[in-house]
């Protein structure tokens, strides 16, 4: 068991620099996901964890202690890879054992170990086969089982599901989560999925362009986003962003205030305009009916927005008031920081329809 | 039959004929000749039977031949891919420096052996050779290359190393490529030293190409031919002759027609099994994903 910690740690291949002065504290036990686009650098930082990766400058530590020198076996973590990287010619036993054989731990000992593993991730019977006769869920055991054999400080695992399909990447989830409950290592999981990232982790880094928007728990990140890039990445679909200028509705002493925000599934649709929110006219130009919830296309004089709901489904071409009550309202500013502007509520006016709803 | 029926036959007429012509008649013609006396010139072909082969397996020098070239095949084969493989694993960079060093021991493969082997002629003369020269320069014992029998073998082994390794170590180099760069990342982390990384990931995954080259280097090699005939002639005293030199000089030197038949039917078949068992290995090729 062991805490990360990462310290002014920048990369770069070349002259282009992918990790910019990125500060980062694992701690000891946690299920730690960092999440973002491709080529935000997520992937990159974790094998810079492992060792695969030179930190150009700054300092990774374990414990405490600096680790930037020590080559990735000395490290004390293990990796599964996004396509598991198991060692072909060799059978599920040889594969599990190869660490073992290299850090000269005694054959007993080793059978006993993957014994042990194999029982957890239930490869027992497929011990003498080779990767290429496995399916696709079965090679990723393998591959946890490698890692889970050699009894790591820290699980690094990079994208171990992106290759399943969805039915057994949603059974691996719950598995994973499990299995971080009954080792209690720190695992470090990089995804580029969302809804992976709020299901699994308990703590949730969001990497865009190699610097860290938001790190803390996912329901925080959800209720209380940073910056619009975090805002906009959390959630499906995505959180309405609309320039606050474009919104009659809606009057602001504060000046700084250029984005408003709202998620789709806040909004309330009503026949008549409501008070205590933001209220605002609009047509439903599309749906989306998913069964157990619709998706509006909404517009509100060629502004458009999303709106999610779990009533029964509405008619297209409907004339409707979309309602967001203000503590569903987010505000940013020019540079997309999410501004704290609670106790201006008063400060804000609403005007729906020409009616004033709210003093 | 119509000539709908006809016309897929006639299309590949032209190809079927030039390949019975030119491959299949020649293999059956010569067998044929295997059982026959014959001087090329004469118009009578006796019919000898078994003759020709009762002579061969008595012959001492064929048994020699032979020989000679089971030593050199080995040889050849041997060093040509353990220098190949060092080479590959030395040079599977991708750096302009290395670009240029796998074009120039890649060379020797596209250049004529003919023209060559006078270079290399030159280069073993005993008085005047620059290999001589280059022993002398570290006070070593000068070597008589192809003129004492103990030698000679070898200097043709050390030719044919030199043509083949360049191509040997470019399909290494094409096999080490294509291992997947994660497994040895994998490794790392694995904590496995160079020596187990090399024997247990990189040599069983460049198995497949180690065995065609096996193969194919093993059928080459058997087949030695312009090295013997432009640089010894098969001499001093046999040392060097080897099959299909001896098949040349038996043909065409003594006019033994039937006698260099029936050595081209025991080549065909040594050389046939080997195809087989390539082809063979080709099928279980060892594939991944």
């Amino acid at each position: 068991m062991a805490a990360i910690e990462l310290k002014d740690v920048s990369k770069r291949f070349g002259n282009q620099t992918v990790i910019r002065n990125l500060n980062l504290w694992v701690e000891d036990g946690s299920f730690t996901v960092l999440v973002g686009p491709s080529g935000c650098g997520k992937s990159t930082t974790l094998r810079m964890i492992a060792g695969l990766e030179q930190v150009s400058d700054g300092e990774i530590r374990m414990n405490g202690d600096p680790i930037n020198h020590l080559p990735p076996g000395k490290r004390d973590v293990a990796m599964v890879f996004q396509n598991y990287a198991l060692y072909p010619t060799m059978t599920v036993r040889e594969n599990i054992e190869f660490g073992l054989k290299n850090k000269k731990v005694p054959k007993k000992e080793r059978q006993q170990l993957i014994e042990e593993i194999t029982a957890v991730v239930g490869l027992e019977a497929y011990l003498d086969r080779k990767p290429s006769t496995l399916s696709g869920g079965q090679r990723q055991r393998v591959a946890l089982a490698r890692a889970m054999v050699k009894k790591p400080k820290v699980f690094l695992m990079d994208e171990p599901l992106s290759n399943l399909d969805a039915k057994l990447r949603a059974q691996m989830r719950t598995e994973l989560i499990e299995l971080h409950k009954k080792l209690g290592t720190t695992f470090i999981y990089v995804t580029h999925d969302q809804v992976e990232a709020m299901s699994m982790g308990d703590k949730i880094v969001i990497m865009n362009e190699g610097e860290i928007q938001q790190a803390t728990e996912p329901m925080e990140i959800y209720q209380q986003p940073a910056n619009l890039f975090t805002a906009l990445f959390i959630g499906t679909p995505p959180m309405n962003i609309i320039e606050k200028d474009k919104i009659p509705q809606l009057h602001s002493h504060n000046k700084d205030i250029v984005y408003v925000g709202f998620r789709p599934e806040k909004v309330v649709l009503s026949n008549e305009p409501l008070e205590g929110g933001l209220t605002l006219p609009a047509e439903i130009v599309n749906r989306e009916i998913l069964g157990h919830e619709t998706i509006y296309q909404m517009e509100m004089s060629g502004i458009p927005f999303k709106v999610k709901h779990y009533d029964h489904p509405l008619e297209e071409g409907m004339r409707l008031f979309a309602y967001i009550a203000y503590k569903n309202l987010y505000f940013f500013d020019r540079e997309g920081r999410r501004m704290e502007v609670e106790e201006n509520k008063a400060d804000l006016q609403t005007v729906a329809g020409g009616v004033r709803v709210c003093p | 039959m119509s000539l709908n029926t006809l016309r897929p036959y006639l299309m590949v007429a032209p190809s079927l004929i030039i390949f019975l012509l030119f491959f299949i008649y020649p293999i059956f013609y010569m067998i044929y000749l295997s059982f026959t006396s014959w001087n090329l010139i004469s118009p009578d072909k006796t019919f000898v039977g078994v003759a020709n082969y009762v002579e061969l397996f008595q012959s001492q020098d064929f048994r020699q031949v032979f020989f000679n070239t089971v030593i050199y095949t080995v040889l050849t084969v041997f060093l040509s891919l353990t220098v190949a493989l060092l080479l590959a694993l030395w040079l599977n960079k991708s750096s302009a420096i290395y670009g240029i060093v796998q074009g120039a021991i890649f060379s020797p493969y596209i250049i004529s052996l003919v023209s060559v082997s006078l270079l290399w002629m030159w280069m073993m003369d005993p008085q005047y050779g620059l290999l001589n020269w280059v022993l002398n320069l570290f006070h070593l014992p000068p070597s008589p290359w192809l003129t004492h029998t103990d030698t000679a073998l070898l200097s043709l082994v050390v030719v044919g190393v030199w043509k083949i390794v360049g191509y040997n170590a470019l399909v290494f180099i094409a096999g080490l490529q294509s291992i997947p760069k994660d497994l040895y990342e994998a490794a790392a982390l694995d904590e496995a030293s160079q020596w187990a990384t090399f024997a247990r990931i990189t040599l069983p995954m460049l198995s497949p190409t180690l065995f065609f080259l096996l193969v194919v280097n093993t059928i080459a090699s058997f087949q030695v031919f312009d090295t013997v005939q432009i640089m010894t002639q098969g001499g001093p005293v046999n040392s060097t002759n080897m099959l299909v030199y001896y098949i040349y000089e038996y043909g065409f030197d003594f006019f033994k027609i039937g006698y260099a038949s029936a050595a081209g039917v025991v080549l065909l078949v040594i050389v046939g099994v080997m195809t087989v068992f390539h082809f063979r290995f080709m099928a279980k090729r060892v594939h991944y994903r």
